[in-house]
């Protein structure tokens, strides 16, 4: 069990800087999501913790101790890779026991032919099979273990790969992108089997993916990472909900974001397309934007009060209907309704929208969040 | 009778359109295969054939002798001699150039300054004419001016003719053709090298094979096999059919001590103009290359071995 911390890590190949100030805290036994398009240095962040990179600087500690200088084998953190990178010249049972014989088993009960007749090593041996068949069984791999790599399927190579990781029982799971070679239903299947995994073992796991919806229903907590640097940490539902800045929000969410241009007027009152959306920032008197969920518009027919827009194309989904409307300066937005509540709409007509006062949020021109209070909540305590 | 009929039909068609293409085939693999013919296959039987006879090189007349060329093989001493120096030879040029090559590649790999330097540099006597480095080597093994001598005294050692001399002549032409192998040897395995996944390497270290020997025994000598059997088979080959260097070097003494089969062929055939007895022994040598290049093309298919 390990905790781990970053602080502020830099790293750069050649001119590009591919982490700046990255700085993280993950508890013991939780379970963190990397996520962020690819390029972000997520990749890169969970090699430095291995200890297949080392940083230009910043500190890397488990439970407390510095592990800048020491070794990948040394750190007790196991990966799994998105290749697999399994041994393609070793069976199953060779690919899970080789973490064991390195770390059990002296130099010169390695060495093949003459290491069998060491005193001691039959002995190892012995428990290096057991283990393995073990972590076999518990992977459902167990009548694998005499194939070669070449002769399994991705998701069987998957496994014997989380095998490997788990076999010598680390502190720290390192995962790198370990569904993305896999079709939609395995992936799944083997995102439960992780999880699983997770609270049997109560190990910390690190899981860095591209793949918001892997990394918003496994983990306890996601890390969003954009151009090197970390831009929130938080657990799924409050980056969904409350998203540092409008590049966290655009990221995350599918359809993603609608972000529409807004005026601040002199007392603070926030206006889109003439509309006024019943919420106060303290920046007064500029332009910002604000932005809205698909699923947090109110749907009025056009006219009163409400943003008017033109229905562009409708998508069924069956338990919702996704809109995909314009603005009246042209501006795309998408909208979710809830199939029995839709209207009747078609392609080319017009809707009402108002998005939802407790459900807005605004950011300035750079894209950082501004706060809203909500004109309600300001008349109840001015009376 | 009219279902019959229906399903005749097409069916006739389909022969005549597959004749058509048959035909078609046959002619475009024509020219090919009648150079295969006259170049390789017919010359082949054609020394098949000679080395059933006595004839003698320029004769007009020639005399079907039956397996009497293969009966004076088995007794000839310098056939032997000349086999077992090309054994010799083979197993002294195959296993350094191999290693020699793996470690050079290795090298190479390791350290991207100067690498297109070395790696040049070691191709150069793969690239190169032999007969021309042959020669170059003579002078570098002159008995008195020699470089290869001097560098010798320096080291304490007593200068020798070291291609006259019968205890280090065959060795001699034996490091000449590692110098020459090696780059050859080299190349391959730098492919080789870079066919090996990098993430191999990084599974490696977090499973505790980090040090030097243990990359190299756990994933580089394992995922190079397929390539080692092939680099191994193909440095075999050309060891075997090893001339140039003997011819103009040694001529095959002193004493028959560097006689190797491909010299004592060109020897019997247009020295002495025994064309008969010199087929015979190009028919063994041909046999053997025949199984060294089955072993090879089994080498390329092993490839793929791990998938």
């Amino acid at each position: 069990m390990a905790a781990l911390t970053l602080r502020l890590l830099d790293k750069a190949y050649g001119p590009v800087q591919v982490l700046s100030r990255v700085s993280l805290e993950v508890a013991d036994g939780e379970f963190l999501s990397l996520l962020g398009p690819s390029g972000c240095g997520k990749s890169t962040l969970l090699r430095l913790v291995a200890g297949l990179d080392h940083p230009d600087a910043g500190a890397i500690e488990i439970d407390g101790r510095d592990v800048g200088g020491l070794a990948p084998k040394a750190r007790d953190v196991a990966m799994v890779f998105q290749n697999y990178a399994l041994y393609p010249h070793l069976s199953v049972a060779g690919n899970l026991a080789l973490p064991l014989a390195m770390r059990r088993l002296t130099f010169a009960q390695r060495l093949p032919l003459l290491g069998r007749w060491l005193p001691g090593t039959r002995k190892i041996a012995t428990g290096i099979e057991r283990d393995v068949a073990e972590t076999a069984g518990a992977l459902g791999i167990g009548p694998l273990l005499a194939r070669k790599p070449a002769q399994l399927s991705g998701g069987q190579k998957q496994r014997v790969a989380l095998g490997r990781a788990m076999v010598r029982r680390p502190r720290l799971f390192l995962m790198d992108e370990p569904l993305s070679n896999l079709d939609a239903h395995l992936r799944t299947q083997l995102r439960g089997e992780i999880c699983a995994l997770h609270q049997r073992l109560g190990a910390t796991f690190i899981y860095v993916t591209h793949d918001q919806h892997e990394a918003m229903t496994m983990s306890s907590r996601v890390a969003v990472m954009l151009g090197g640097r970390l831009l929130q940490v938080a657990t799924p539902q409050e980056i969904y909900d409350d998203p540092a800045s409008l590049q966290v929000a655009e990221f995350v969410g599918s359809p993603r974001i609608n972000v529409l241009p807004a005026e601040v007027d002199a007392a603070g009152r926030v206006s889109s397309f003439g509309v006024a959306l019943q919420v106060r920032t303290a920046r007064h008197a500029r332009r910002i934007q604000v932005a809205c969920r698909p699923e947090s518009f109110e749907v009025a027919s056009a006219g009163d009060s409400s943003i008017r827009a033109t229905v562009e194309r409708l998508e069924h989904l069956g338990s919702e209907v996704l809109a995909h409307v314009r603005a009246p300066d042209g501006t795309p937005a998408v909208v979710r309704i809830r199939s029995e509540a839709a209207p009747r709409l078609r392609a080319g007509d017009p809707v009402g929208l108002r998005p939802r006062t407790d459900r807005v949020l605004a950011f300035d021109e750079s894209g950082a969040r501004l706060t809203l209070v909500a004109e309600a909540a300001l008349r109840a305590v001015h009376g | 009778m009219a279902e019959a009929a229906i399903t005749i039909a097409p069916a006739r068609r389909c022969a005549a359109r597959l004749d058509g293409e048959a035909l078609a085939g046959w002619g475009l693999a024509a020219p090919a295969t009648a150079l295969i013919f006259l170049l390789v296959l017919g010359p082949a039987l054609g020394v098949l054939a000679l080395s059933f006879t006595s004839w003698q090189f320029g004769a007009a007349t020639l005399e079907w002798i039956g397996l009497a060329n293969y009966a004076e093989l088995a007794r000839d001493p310098v056939f032997w001699k000349s086999l077992r120096n090309t054994l010799v030879y083979i197993g002294v040029v195959v296993p350094a150039s191999v290693a020699g090559g793996l470690a050079v590649a290795m090298l190479v790999e390791s350290d991207p300054s100067l690498r297109r330097f070395y790696r040049a540099a070691y191709f150069l006597p793969v690239a190169s004419t032999l007969i021309a480095m042959a020669v170059v080597w003579q002078f570098l093994l002159h008995p008195s001016v020699g470089l290869v001598n001097r560098a010798w005294e320096l080291l304490g050692g007593s200068p020798t003719d070291w291609l006259k001399n019968p205890r280090t002549a065959l060795g001699t032409l034996c490091a000449i053709g590692i110098w020459q192998m090696l780059g050859l040897s080299m190349v391959l395995f730098l492919a080789g090298l870079k066919a090996v996944p990098g993430e191999l390497y990084d599974a490696a270290a977090i499973d505790g094979a980090d040090g030097a020997w243990e990359r190299f025994r756990r994933v580089t000598w394992p995922l190079l096999g397929p390539t080692t059997l092939f680099v191994t088979v193909i440095c075999a080959i050309r060891s075997f059919q090893v001339f140039d260097t003997v011819h103009v070097l040694t001529r095959g003494g002193p004493n028959k001590q560097t006689e190797v089969l491909m010299h004592t062929i060109y020897a019997e055939g247009f020295n002495f103009f025994r064309a008969g007895y010199a087929a015979a022994i190009t028919v063994l040598f041909l046999a053997v290359l025949l199984a060294l290049t089955w072993l090879q093309m089994r080498a390329a298919e092993r490839r793929v071995h791990y998938g």
